[in-house]
């Protein structure tokens, strides 16, 4: 910016054109306002280094494109305004590059997130604690399956409790009880298909979504969460001591008339009585 | 003497719910400015034991982290932490206790020190015991109503879990409509949940008021009790105290009722319009939850009801009743 103050000299006010100056200046500052965003906005990476070089090449064009508005050039010093436009094209070709790496990173990412959204996104819809979808979204997924124009409507639910998971929030506080309920939820989507759908239903409890699936195969897959999250070694310290823990799942197959009200009742009453079935057997 | 305390009153010596709620928002990422606003209370003050505030800066703390937060589960994450908690003597009290009939006399009896927002009445029908809970200086708004519910009901489950190492089938009725986070009341509430019923009540079965638990001392409870005692000051929200009265007197007039207050009417007035209330809301509401009660729990007919209630005559308690709650006595019996 000094360099063109030096090389030029400032026009008189009459001689500036103020619609350029507004078209040219907002340019400037909403290119400076995409790389604010894409600065807080982007993980480090070379996906974003290119794109925030190709902003800031493109920013620069812009900057002597409105500084131009501003300050006549001498003959000799007439080439800046030839090479002015330059930056621009290089700029967006390097944003080019970036956006097709971009798409080749969220091609990745969206392999990684299909089982946790099956249809479409809707951030506000996430559970805070486990980044797995809340139980609004799995109530409008549920109907969808209901409601869906198979003649047949096949579907399993799974629910999952976990055992004594109270107990542990209170030995080892929230934060723990919270990042364990993330482990958790992790260990779910890793151990169902690419078509099921798992949320958090409420507090310490899952419920997973098996579509085309009978209770046969349903009960399969609980069978292989409760193995997989009985393994699972988790330590709330530094030392190598873990607790375990266990989930209690119950599996329903939805039947033609069920709607979902019904269905999720007929769950939480097979989990309560999963639980006093469990309760009885310990005191036995 | 009981001495009374008002909506604006700094008297919740008890730091905890605050403490608690503050942590947990803060854990969830909240900025703490933004928590506290418009509450009158700083963050470095929050720890210290000698703070007292007012029950209306705590639900403003409550209103800021509803609108803050986007989750519905505050009130009952609250609730499975408030016991045994930090509450001094009188949790070692409760630890003490012999049965669940015991535990409910000791909450009674230490409302003021336990839970001093709400207070409840105790009835027993048959086989059951019933719950009746109610707000000592007022409801505030529609939100604050639900979080208090929620959070009572969810202290009470918990105490149980916690010292009989399984949940009681117990039976709730909340006056709002259901609200859209059902599910969070069906994990830790069970099945008998139901609302729109005009009257916060919880019922349990007698069977469970007398299981034994094994780990209590009755020295230890003594000794903790006569600790109690010499904290307790008596106290009870204004709101309450004459809820109480109009319950035992529910013909007295707003006259008699501001002449039992020692007040004049129009102080009376004002004391309770700051509460969002009025005498004719209040005394609806007594006779309201009593004739509820009765017809659901008890299954009284109307000429009985009036009678309890000091209604000239049927129809009159019938119009009344439509008043009360939009629907006549016989379509809640059905």
């Amino acid at each position: 910016m000094i360099f063109t103050f030096f090389l030029g000299e400032l026009k008189p006010i009459n001689l500036i054109d103020w619609f350029d100056v507004l078209g040219e200046g907002s340019i400037t500052l909403m290119i400076l306002i995409w790389i604010f965003f894409t600065m807080i906005s982007r993980p480090k990476g070379k996906v974003t280094h290119l794109l925030i070089s190709g902003l800031a090449i493109m920013q620069l064009s812009m900057l002597l494109d409105f500084l131009d508005e501003f300050i006549h050039y001498e003959q000799s010093s007439a080439w800046i305004t030839t090479i002015e436009s330059l930056p621009a094209p290089i700029g967006m070709i390097m944003m080019t590059i970036a956006l097709y790496y971009w798409h080749q990173e969220q091609t990745i990412l969206n392999t990684q997130l299909i089982k946790k959204e099956r249809f479409y996104r809707e951030h506000s819809l996430t559970d805070y604690i486990t980044g797995l979808y809340s139980i609004e979204y799995m109530k409008s997924q549920i109907s969808r399956e209901i409601n869906s124009d198979k003649l047949e409507s096949n579907f399993s639910v799974i629910m999952l409790d976990v055992c004594n998971f109270d107990a542990f929030n209170r030995q080892f506080g929230d934060i723990k009880g919270n990042t364990l309920l993330r482990e958790f939820a992790n260990l779910i989507i890793m151990n169902i298909r690419d078509t099921d759908l798992a949320c958090r239903f409420a507090a310490d409890r899952f419920i997973i979504l098996l579509p085309n699936t009978n209770q046969k195969t349903a009960d399969e897959i609980a069978h292989q969460i409760q193995l997989s999250i009985s393994h699972l070694a988790y330590k709330p310290g530094h030392t190598s001591e873990a607790v375990y823990h266990q989930f209690l799942a119950c599996i329903y197959q939805h039947q033609q008339d069920d709607n979902y009200t019904d269905l999720i009742d007929k769950l939480n009453q097979k989990m309560l009585k999963t639980k006093l079935t469990k309760i009885k057997k310990l005191a036995a | 003497m009981t001495k009374l305390f008002e909506i604006s009153d700094k008297v919740l010596s008890s730091p905890h719910l605050t403490v608690m709620l503050i942590d947990l928002c803060l854990m969830r990422g909240i900025n703490q400015h933004k928590l506290l606003k418009g509450t009158g209370l700083f963050y470095e003050d929050i720890g210290k034991s000698e703070i007292k505030i007012s029950p209306l800066q705590l639900f403003k703390l409550i209103e800021n982290s509803q609108n803050l937060l986007n989750s519905h589960d505050m009130s009952f994450l609250l609730g499975r932490r408030f016991f045994p908690g930090n509450l001094g003597a009188i949790s070692n009290v409760l630890l003490n206790a012999k049965n669940l009939s015991d535990m409910l006399k000791i909450i009674m009896r230490f409302q003021s020190l336990l839970f001093p927002l709400m207070f409840i009445q105790h009835k027993q029908y048959k086989d059951k015991t019933y719950l009746i809970i109610n707000h000592a200086v007022g409801e505030h708004n529609d939100k604050h109503t639900i979080f208090m519910a929620e959070l009572f009901c969810s202290i009470l489950v918990s105490a149980i879990k916690l010292r009989f190492g399984q949940s009681f089938e117990l039976e709730f009725k909340f006056p709002y409509v259901q609200p859209r986070h059902i599910e969070e009341y069906q994990v830790t509430l069970g099945p008998d949940v139901q609302f729109n019923q005009h009257i916060f009540m919880i019922g349990i079965e007698n069977k469970y008021l007398n299981k034994s638990l094994q780990d209590s001392s009755k020295a230890l409870k003594s000794l903790y009790i006569s600790q109690c005692k010499k904290l307790r000051v008596k106290q009870a929200g204004l709101i309450q105290h004459i809820f109480i009265y109009l319950y035992k007197n529910n013909n007295a007039s707003l006259e008699q009722s501001a002449s039992y207050l020692k007040i004049s009417p129009a102080t009376f007035k004002r004391k309770l319009k700051q509460h969002n209330t009025s005498f004719q809301q209040l005394l609806d509401l007594v006779k309201k939850q009593q004739a509820i009660y009765q017809i659901t729990i008890e299954g009284s007919n109307n000429i009985n009801v009036s009678q309890t209630l000091k209604f000239n005559d049927t129809t009159n308690f019938r119009r009344a009743f439509k008043r009360w709650t939009g629907i006549t006595p016989n379509t809640l019996r059905h």
